[in-house]
């Protein structure tokens, strides 16, 4: 059945009843024969026509594509094209919040309809036009009275552990996600979760007395009857109404962090930033790039400049604290065409997962349009020791074209980044920032910040 | 009988199964209190009740 085109998405593997494949630029998902039941089920309830006015569900069409159908085939869908595949160890507290309870959300509606999801992977939600949405159209079985919900135990390590680790401890905890690609151990979540915790009756029974559930089975080799354990109607949504009250009691503010309050701080003065705001329209209008990706967003003050003009933005930046205001300032403008997402640029995220397919790396995930690179150069030249030709053949492989601002060394925020160490960075000067770059790009456009010294390039690949 | 492609855990279905029974009564009370909120909104206060949990059959 395989075609010269078809490519299976090497992530899509471990449901044997689909599987979503790329042919010709577009994306498909396969359903099985033996999914059929249930397929008929999601489309003939209800459950997918509510769920797609609600937003939760991604729409599909239906195709007849016989050149990729098999034996084992039974429909072809085209789902919406999703422009950017984010992951949860790029989400700040509040995406993983959202996710969550969009996926207990989707579960209550499917329960209604006589279904229930079968996973609750977060990897399973993408951010689109601003709002949490469930990507995997086979998540769903049909309910039988009594089955207990056989994506508990992921919901608690996708979602309930990482966010109670990230509201009691550390929001960097979220990191541990990059690390457990199937969510958070619950006892290691327990094992670092304060006392206080135990407070919370949620916390308690769904992650504390859960994983000692888990402890005392582990060894059970099924010995234990699974089969007779069952979980009524009402049990399951009082499971679902006690996980949404948790998640929705779960709060982290970004106030302290060390870079909330950057962009107030900031070494310009108010006339240089509208000009600096005005250089950067015009370069993004000059482009007219199908999408962008801001690298060192911070609060996303240049990514509204994009999607302004009507860019969808994808805006990366390391701190947990910014890119938790940049989330919350989009959800309250509405806007919908810029996904901030917490990446550190000087080691973005990897692919991982088995044999380094299940998860893109960011480059992967590329290229973008146009990549906007603001205030960013020392963090990488000075701040992380990365010569300069290397930063620029490394932005090269992101995007056909760059808008970068040099910063030179008499910035306050270079001195500051020299401030207590050895100034070995004798070749971080101008000349040598546009030779390095100059040998993957061509400059089309510069133009001094007014009252500062830094300066913006548009730089076009060779 | 529980049949799930990935590994739903044997602690963890074990568990739901310990808590349902004490979930399902919280959120039974939880429903009666919403409904009794939402008469005494409407009959008493006159008042448009909000409708929280419909999800009860």
């Amino acid at each position: 059945m395989t075609t010269s085109t078809r490519r299976d998405v090497p992530g899509s593997f471990r449901d044997p009843r689909g599987v979503v494949f790329e042919s010709d630029g577009v994306i498909y998902r396969e359903v099985r024969q033996d999914y059929r039941g249930d397929y008929d089920r999601l489309m003939q309830s209800g459950l997918y026509g509510v769920l797609v006015e609600e937003g939760l569900l991604i729409p599909h069409e239906e195709i007849s594509l016989d050149s990729e159908a098999g034996p084992d085939t039974y429909r072809i869908l085209r789902p919406e094209r999703i422009p950017f595949i984010s992951y949860p160890y790029e989400w700040s507290f509040s995406q993983l919040r959202v996710a969550a309870l969009a996926t207990l959300r989707i579960q209550q509606i499917a329960l209604r309809h006589g279904m229930s999801l079968r996973d609750a992977s977060a990897y399973n939600i993408q951010f689109y036009a601003g709002r949490p949405l469930l990507i995997d159209t086979l998540s769903f079985e049909t309910y039988s009275e009594g089955a207990p919900w056989v994506a508990y135990r992921q919901f608690c390590q996708h979602f309930l552990a990482p966010l109670a680790l990230m509201a009691y401890c550390d929001v960097r905890l979220g990191q541990l996600l990059r690390i457990h690609l199937d969510g958070v151990p619950l006892d290691l979540a327990t094992s670092l979760l304060p006392w206080r915790s135990r407070l919370r009756p949620g916390l308690l029974i769904h992650l504390r007395l859960h994983a000692r559930s888990q402890r005392r089975h582990a060894s059970d080799n099924g010995s234990s009857n699974t089969r007779e354990a069952r979980l009524s109607r009402n049990g399951m949504l009082g499971l679902l109404d006690s996980l949404q009250s948790v998640v929705n009691g779960l709060h982290w503010r970004p106030e302290g962090t060390e870079w909330a309050d950057y962009e107030q701080g900031d070494s310009y003065v108010p006339e240089a930033l509208s000009h600096k705001e005005a250089v950067v329209r015009r370069f993004i209008e000059e482009v007219r790039p199908e999408s962008l990706w801001d690298l060192g967003a911070n609060t996303g003050r240049f990514s509204r400049i994009a999607a302004e003009l009507g860019v969808p933005t994808v805006s990366l930046d390391l701190d947990p604290g910014a890119v938790e205001r940049h989330w919350l300032s989009c959800v309250e403008r509405g806007e919908q065409r810029v996904l901030p997402l917490v990446v550190d640029f000087s080691n973005p995220s990897p692919a991982m997962g088995w044999a380094h397919q299940e998860r893109m790396s960011l480059a992967e995930r590329g290229p973008a349009g146009m990549a906007l690179a603001l205030a960013l150069i020392h963090h990488m030249v000075i701040g992380n020791n990365v010569p300069l030709p290397r930063v620029a053949s490394f932005m090269a492989s992101l995007a056909p074209w760059l808008a970068i601002e040099f910063v030179p060394r008499e910035d306050p925020k270079v001195q500051q980044l020299l401030a207590h160490r050895e100034d070995i960075f004798t070749g971080y000067t101008q000349a040598n920032f546009e030779s390095a770059f100059k040998t993957q790009y061509e400059i089309e456009g510069v133009e001094a910040i007014r009252e500062s010294r830094r300066v913006l390039y548009l730089l076009r690949r060779k | 009988m529980i049949v799930a492609y990935l590994d739903p855990g044997t602690g963890s279905i074990l568990f739901q199964a310990l808590v349902g029974a004490a979930l399902a009564s919280l959120f039974t009370l939880k429903i009666f209190w919403s409904r009794v909120k939402n008469f005494v909104a409407s009959t008493v206060l006159r008042r448009p009740g909000t409708h929280a949990h419909d999800d009860l059959d």
